[in-house]
Order: structure tokens, then sequence, then C-alpha cells
């Protein structure tokens, strides 16, 4: 039986980021000076410059996929060949699509700003995870209504016919609030983890969201 | 010259999200792509982009970049010698 090994989420509203172990609460005097994503990038104490040419989506998920291996034990060469990175969420990549549009709306000051344009697909987001951790196995994304628990358990189970490990996430923005959630599935769980099903994926969303 | 390099260290600086550097980690005579700033293709797109918004210039062959982008202070030079606005 797969197991959910660990998790992580970032929610703007209350201001909270953290892992399955771990909350951290960001303070409002934090925030006035950045927002969430760059401030969750400072206190993971990354050095990855790429991250600041990313689009918000790209951002979400790139540092809940860090939150999750940093708390977690490193993967080795094998285990990053069957890998795979599957993502959901309810927005596509529409407000980077937005920004886009924004280039190229005004033909007096027609600019098509080819950074942006790379980033008006919401399946980036799974590139971007699996360059940075040279993760092999499968990369996709899907677009639904809402969180739907029952779809994500059978394309995970699908997934896991021919991957070991697998981060599944769902990153939204509602009224430009950040909604994210990743967990990271393994065949390979301890009996002390959580069953990888329907029921505890959407306990959890629940616990956060 | 010297102001039209401080101003483009700043314009590539924002430009490109170059989020931890500043215009003094610039060096006027060092390559712009290649090492140092970590600038890839899609970087040399948006300096194409620039060049046109903020000065007027329309590079005619995208290869004629790789010249153009060899440091800040060739850059500067041929916006300087082909700027239409």
């Amino acid at each position: 039986m797969a197991k959910i090994a660990q998790y992580s989420y970032i929610n703007e509203k209350v201001h909270k980021i953290g892992t399955k172990d771990e909350t951290i609460i960001i303070s409002e005097e934090e925030l006035a000076e950045n927002n969430i994503l760059t401030l969750t990038y400072r206190k993971l104490d990354l050095n990855y410059p790429k991250f600041f040419k990313m689009d918000n989506l790209s951002k979400i998920g790139f540092l809940n996929s860090e939150m999750i291996l940093k708390n977690y034990p490193a993967l080795s060469d094998e285990e990053k060949k069957n890998t795979s990175v599957i993502c959901f969420n309810r927005l596509a990549s529409l407000t980077t699509d937005k920004n886009f549009e924004n280039t190229i709306f005004d033909q007096n000051n027609f600019f098509p700003s080819p950074s942006l344009f790379v980033y008006t697909l919401p399946n980036i987001v799974t590139g971007e995870i699996c360059i940075r951790n040279k993760f092999y196995g499968e990369s996709s994304f899907y677009v639904n209504e809402k969180f739907d628990s029952k779809q994500m358990e059978g394309i995970i189970l699908d997934a896991l016919q021919t991957s070991d490990n697998i981060l599944l996430g769902w990153s939204d923005c509602i009224n430009s609030q950040i909604v994210a959630l990743m967990f990271l599935i393994t065949k390979k769980g301890t009996v002390k983890m959580q069953n990888f099903n329907a029921q505890n994926l959407e306990y959890i969303y629940k616990k956060f969201f | 010259m010297e102001n039209l390099i401080e101003e483009l260290k700043k314009e590539i600086i924002e430009t490109l999200n170059l989020e931890d550097i500043n215009p003094s980690d610039i060096k006027e005579d060092e390559p712009l792509f290649g090492e140092g700033l970590g600038l890839d293709s899609i970087d040399a797109l948006e300096l194409i982009v620039l060049m046109e918004k903020n000065y007027g210039i329309k590079l005619k062959d995208a290869s004629e970049g790789k010249a153009v982008f060899g440091s800040i202070k060739i850059m500067a030079d041929y916006i300087e010698k082909n700027r239409t606005k």
C-alpha cells in the first residue's frame, strides 16, 4: 500500500507555511517587506536564482517541493529516475496569461514578453521541479474545477505502476490568496505513515484550507 | 556613456528579475552571458525586447545579439550609436 510520506503547504490567507512536522507563521511585519513566496524562499535558505524568474505558479510548486524534500531522506539517483511530479489546479496559468496579454494588448505598445510567454502553460511548474531535482518519472498537470481527491487518487494509483515516488501538488490563487498543498507519495513507506487514499488527501487538505 | 551604463544595469536587473544582484556586481567588461550573471536564452530575448522598447533599436538578426551583449560596455556603446529614442 502506498503511503503519504510527507506534505507541505502554503496558506497565504492565514500567513502560514509548513510541513507535516512543522508550521511557520509569517508575521505582518515580514509580509510588509516581502511577499509570502520570497519570504519562504529566504526562510528555506535556498540558493537558486532561477526562482526569481519563475511565475507565481511555478514558485509555489517549487517551494512546496523544496519544503518536502528538505524534510525527507535524500533520494538516490536510482530513486530519482522513478520519481514523478503530478500537479493539479483550478485556474491553470491564468494570472500569467493575463500578464502576457497586457504586453500585447496595445498595438502602439506591442512588446510581447518572452519571459512571461514561457510560463503561459501550467505544466511548466512540473518541469521546473523535475529539472531542479533531476527527476525522470512522469511529469503532468491537470486542470480541475476543485480539489477532487477521488480523481487524484485514481491518477496517482495509475502513475504508481511505473513510479516509486510521486510529488502530488495542488495550487491555486483565489482572490490573490495562495492556497497550495503538495504530498510526497511513496511505495516504500513505513507503517507510521498515513495510507495514501482519497480520504486522507481530503482530510489533510481540509486541515489547512 | 557612464550614465547610460548605470541606467542599463538597473534596467537589466529589473527586467530579468536578478533579485540578488546589485548594479555594482555587473562589471563593465565582463560577458553578460555564459558566466557571472547566469543569464539564459530567454534573457537574451528579453534584452532584445528591452532595446526595442526603451531605445527604439530593432536587431535585424537575432545572432547580432551575441556580439551586442558581449558586455554591458559593448551594449551601451551599441545603444549610443543606434538609438532612435
